[in-house]
């Protein structure tokens, strides 16, 4: 007797499609798994057994080998489980009408429940895309499986009930979409920009950063409000399209972060990790080589507080994510690729004890220190952060100004308008944002008038800038015209985006 | 053929550092010849001489071709030379050998003026040290060291035009930038330390004598009541320098000698015209970009209060404070906060 039946393994973000095949032959009772099985997958024998016979069928007792083609491919999980029982009972029981064009997907309890997976929505995914369209996958999943578009999904419980569906004996419920419900809830954030008093400066260059996407660092004393202002972030991030929503869900998914209820990643992530974290935190690996927290941020904010307590090893792999908005995890069993296109903002002190440059404080770091200290952050990063901020406290009782802050609220919307005219100008040149301009895009989209030309020179001068700096302050100039609904860079954008620019990031200055 | 020996041996001397100046001075006290020195039974006879044996190791005329390589790229200066400046006679200790590396008729300069200062010293006060040093050195000679802050300042300011820098250690160990290349195309750049000797701290306060005691005048910008700023003004006052210091207010700490020496009688100078003939050649302003100015005067320095009282747009304020910038009316002095440049 022989049956086949359709799963799915994980590699990386991508679904691998895998045949189960079961034959049953007469000859010394036996349950062999064959086709590079990790010891989930062997385990699953013992799953198997036991839920076939607590959901009240009979377990073959004869010869039973289970072939996982390709055979090549090593396979890890348990997504095999309700596959293989499916299949055994199918040579078992004649009226099983068992369709070959289904994938199904679960782990199965010794009492015949079906328990839920990581990964689903990335597996969903693929298999969509290779033209498979009918899935079987466990119930608590059913909440991220209900977002992808042109699949007919059956959400199941237990062995028994996917029996009584083959068997006709049970109508088929198909699990409802849900996409069109994904943005209809209203976002509430802790954090506000009306609670932030004073900084107008800091707040304009969040509103910048955020608009174009720019990586940023802020360098202030300790209480001078930088952790508050990074935390307003997220309200007033752009809304996230389905696409994006999807890109980030699939990665949540395979790392197993994604919440069951709600089944999707629909606000921005931020991500906030602490300094103690390691390279494979922070850049995925492992040895099941799972994506790390900046492939969690994806598509939203990664946030390092206290960046020059991070190990300086582990600041440098930012350097290759930032550039190609994605990082590749090879390990001994598999290499993977996970997408990592995330706003990076920082803040950190501007010495050890934190006061140098403030007003009124006296900062008693020896130079060879604070150097020591700023030069945890290399050049190389830094010039790959667009927007450097010096921040400093303001005493609440100094501001005579009462005028209400303006909310998060408002400054959302103008940063949507922002980000959709980006969209427009970069339709067909693979980015969406300001910020991921290159080198060709910055020739194409920053052209600068005879003036700007001079501005920018006399600046150069003044402060003896690198050539590197240059197309830093284009690009943030290139958001400010943006802002202003400008089609060419005009020279104040172009003074206001050299303002920017931290000016004792690397020496003492002040 | 013989001087020339005599200075390879002397050089050679001066190379090993185990010695210390005053051993030095022994040995060639109590030769008749200096290439005496290369003698073995004269080194032997020599009394009170510790760790004669590797003095007669290194001193051997096989060595004198390896002196002479190391030294072919820059100008030696003996104290046997005609050339050996006269102001280095004052010292008791007066140096050996002086290696140099640009022009070194700088070093016979009458009018001379020294520029010392700390290396914690307020951004206001080095755009005041760069626009001043840039015009003295039109037609005066600035002797300064090559520390941060205030030498730095100097040296990046000049780019080593009429200037004089000593080094507190070898030139192979303190050429780590480009910079000092440039210094010695337009410059001088001079030190008693063997091309090879590594910095020390206690040899920057011995290259602050021969700063003091070479220069006609000088000048003082910073400095704490802790800073080794204090040696180079000693020296300065025991060989009856004219002293020149700029005045801070009460508190900051990176003025504090500069205020007591003013108290015994140091020259204040408070403006550029105080030293050097100046044309205000500054670009005028807007309207916009004077309302910021004279806040900054009135003493309204951090962002936020600018942008509170001028009642300006975040952008129009942070524009008109680069303008400003550029345009040399201010600088930045802190993380916030703006200070003017106005002397």
């Amino acid at each position: 007797m022989f049956a086949k039946g359709i799963s799915f393994a994980l590699n990386g973000l991508d679904g691998i499609q895998v045949e189960v095949e079961v034959d049953i032959h007469n000859g010394l009772p036996k349950f062999d798994i064959v086709g590079l099985p990790d010891a989930a997958v062997k385990e699953s024998k013992e799953r198997v057994r036991s839920a076939i016979k607590n959901s009240g069928f009979i377990f073959p007792n004869k010869a039973i080998t289970v072939n996982l083609a390709p055979a090549d491919l090593k396979k890890e999980g348990a997504y095999f489980d309700l596959v293989i029982a499916l299949s055994i009972l199918r040579a078992e029981i004649e009226d099983l009408k068992f369709a070959e064009d289904y994938v199904i997907i679960g782990e199965l309890g010794l009492d015949g429940l079906i328990r839920p997976l990581d990964g689903i929505m990335s597996i969903m995914i693929s298999a969509v895309k290779g033209g498979k369209t009918k899935f079987i996958i466990p119930k608590e999943n059913a909440q991220e499986a209900s977002y992808i578009q042109g699949a007919e999904t059956i959400a199941v419980e237990n062995l028994a009930e996917v029996v009584r569906i083959f068997k006709g004996e049970q109508e088929i419920k198909y699990i409802e979409s849900n996409v069109d419900k994904v943005f209809s809830e209203q976002e509430k954030f802790e954090y506000d920009l009306c609670y932030v008093k004073g900084q107008y400066k800091a707040k304009r260059a969040l509103e910048i950063a955020v608009s174009g996407g720019h990586n940023l660092l802020m360098v202030g004393s300790p209480g001078s409000g930088k952790t508050m202002l990074a935390k307003c972030i997220p309200s007033i991030m752009p809304k996230m399209t389905m696409e994006e929503a999807l890109e980030t869900t699939e990665i949540h998914s395979v790392a197993g972060k994604l919440s069951r209820e709600k089944g999707i990643v629909a606000t921005r992530p931020f991500m906030t990790p602490h300094h103690t974290a390691t390279i494979i935190a922070l850049a995925g690996g492992g040895q099941d080589a799972k994506p790390g927290i900046i492939s969690l941020a994806h598509n939203g904010v990664l946030y390092m507080d206290e960046m020059a307590e991070y190990p300086r090893n582990v600041l440098e792999c930012l350097r290759q994510p930032l550039e190609d908005r994605q990082i590749s995890v090879a390990r001994a069993k598999l290499y993977a690729t996970y997408p990592a296109s995330f706003m990076l903002c920082g803040s950190m002190n501007p010495c050890p004890c934190g006061n140098l440059g403030t007003k009124g404080a006296i900062c008693n770091c020896s130079t060879s220190s604070i150097i020591k200290y700023r030069s945890k952050l290399s050049a190389p990063l830094l010039d790959r952060i667009d927007i450097q901020l010096d921040i400093e406290g303001v005493k609440y009782e100094d501001l005579s100004s009462d005028k209400l802050e303006e909310k998060s609220e408002l400054v959302r919307k103008r940063v949507n308008r922002v980000r959709t005219l980006q969209q427009e100008r970069f339709e067909g040149d693979k980015i969406t944002t300001n910020a991921q301009m290159s080198e060709v895009h910055i020739k194409k989209y920053c052209k600068l008038s005879k003036e700007c030309d001079e501005v920018l020179k006399a600046y150069y001068e003044k402060n003896n800038l690198t050539a590197r700096a240059r197309n830093r302050i284009l690009k943030v100039a290139r958001t400010i015209a943006d802002m202003e609904f400008s089609e060419d860079i005009l020279p104040k954008h172009l003074i206001e985006a050299c303002s920017y620019r931290s000016k004792g990031t690397n020496e003492r200055k002040y | 053929m013989k001087e020339n020996i005599d200075t390879l041996a002397l050089i050679l001397l001066d190379s090993l550092a185990f010695l210390s100046y005053n051993q030095k001075r022994e040995i060639l006290k109590n030769a008749n010849n200096i290439s005496d020195i290369l003698d073995k039974e004269f080194l032997l006879s020599l009394p009170n001489i510790d760790k004669i044996d590797r003095v007669i190791e290194f001193l051997t005329r096989e060595n004198l071709q390896k002196v002479e390589q190391e030294i072919s790229k820059y100008t030696v200066i003996t104290y046997l030379d005609e050339n050996y400046p006269d102001a280095f006679w004052q010292l008791e200790d007066y140096p050996l050998c002086l290696y140099c590396l640009g022009d070194t008729t700088l070093l016979q300069s009458q009018d001379s003026l020294s520029v010392v200062g700390s290396r914690k010293t307020l951004p206001q006060v080095l755009k005041f040290v760069s626009l001043l040093v840039k015009q003295v050195a039109q037609n005066r000679v600035i002797i300064c060291g090559n520390t941060e802050g205030v030498e730095q300042e100097i040296l990046s300011s000049t780019m080593g035009q009429n200037t004089i820098c000593f080094l507190g250690g070898g030139i192979e160990k303190s050429f780590n930038n480009k910079e000092l290349f440039t210094i010695a195309q337009n410059g001088l750049i001079i030190t008693e330390y063997y091309p090879t000797h590594l910095q020390k701290g206690y040899q920057f306060i011995d290259r602050n004598r021969l700063i003091a005691v070479l220069c006609q005048e000088m000048l003082l910008i910073s400095g704490s009541e802790k800073s080794g700023v204090r040696y180079t003004v000693e020296f300065a006052k025991q060989n009856y320098k004219t002293l020149y210091a700029l005045p801070y207010t009460i508190g900051e700490p990176s003025g504090e000698l500069c205020n007591e020496e003013i108290k015994n009688g140091a020259i204040l100078v408070n403006k550029l015209q105080d030293l050097v003939k100046v044309e205000n050649s500054r670009p005028s302003l807007t309207e916009q970009e004077k309302i910021v100015l004279s806040l900054i005067e009135q003493g309204t320095t951090q962002e936020d209060f600018i942008i509170e009282q001028s009642n300006l747009s975040v952008q129009e304020v942070l524009q008109i404070l680069v303008t400003l910038e550029i345009k040399d009316y201010i600088i930045k002095s802190g993380a916030t906060t703006y200070a003017l440049t106005k002397f």
